[in-house]
């Protein structure tokens, strides 16, 4: 499948319908996880901010996966020099950084009011997902600030592959750590600890945001594709001239 | 929402703000790399991505 869409053309075939289709997935997905998610009772600890969940912790399930994409796809461009992947690693990095800084925001208004405080530089959590926000950024500096692009790729990619080590730090904080943030409840041995009222609603934006990403990351991709073969005609054109 | 409306609006606002600037950024480049090609292309008979 990876190796298929390698191809820049069979991958414009495939994304032209496949973005559409998440895209209207994730509108669907979120507007009913919202519907179900504005109208949850209020938690019997946590009050009304317990609707904060619906869109902090998706966006920090789909910061997480924005980064395993970025990761997976800077793996492929290093090792087997695909150009797909390549350009799918840097449409990837300002999703991820989008989703991280939303998540980051929205913990911030969640922890205000349970924890009193707005950040914990000493919570393992806070800070692992904010190096996740650094790494995507990271990435993006390094791909803007050298000229080369083929240099400026091969470091970025370098950096994702490194930055990986960041994702089971961000899942196992919890447990490695005390932390402000409270445990695992969801992706758990012994299933879920959080009551199906709020489970269902949280799942639909879960499936939304990381179908949204799908359908972005898809478009960028497409723009990056679009973008090179530009330069390419341009340069060939110059040389020709 | 009482006492925590600042706070779940809040949160709520900052997901549309970072939704709103992906979709559009998203979609302003997207249709610039599009224009452009297309403009370069015209001159390249039988060279489409």
């Amino acid at each position: 499948m990876i190796a298929s869409l390698a191809n820049p053309h069979r991958f414009m075939r495939v994304s032209r319908w496949a973005a559409p289709i998440l895209g209207l997935a994730a509108a669907g997905l979120i507007a009913a996880g919202l519907s179900l998610g504005l109208n949850v009772p209020p938690d019997y600890q946590q009050g009304d901010t317990v609707k904060i969940m619906f869109v902090h912790v998706p966006a920090a399930w789909t910061a997480m996966a924005a980064y395993a994409a970025l990761g997976v796809a800077s793996f492929f461009s290093l090792v087997f020099r695909h150009a797909v992947a390549d350009a799918a690693a840097k449409a990837a990095a300002p999703l991820g950084a989008a989703f991280t800084a939303a998540a980051l925001v929205t913990g911030s208004l969640w922890g205000k009011p349970m924890w009193g405080a707005w950040w914990a530089w000493g919570d393992s959590r806070l800070v692992s997902v904010l190096v996740l926000f650094l790494l995507f950024v990271g990435y993006i500096a390094l791909r803007t600030s050298i000229e080369d692009e083929v240099k400026a790729a091969r470091a970025a990619e370098i950096l994702a592959l490194i930055g990986l080590v960041n994702l089971p730090v961000i899942k196992f904080s919890v447990d490695w750590w005390n932390t402000l943030h409270q445990g695992e409840s969801i992706f758990r041995v012994g299933g879920p600890l959080i009551a199906p009222v709020y489970l269902t609603p949280l799942a639909l934006m879960g499936a939304g945001y990381l179908a949204a990403f799908g359908a972005l990351w898809l478009v960028r991709t497409r723009s990056e594709i679009r973008h090179r073969r530009s330069l390419a005609l341009t340069l060939r054109t110059a040389l020709s001239a | 929402m009482g006492k925590y409306a600042f706070f779940v609006l809040g949160a709520y606002g900052a997901s549309i703000i970072a939704f709103a600037w992906m979709i559009l950024d998203t979609l302003i480049r997207g249709r610039a790399a599009r224009r452009t090609l297309e403009r370069l292309e015209a001159n390249e008979p039988g060279q489409r991505t």
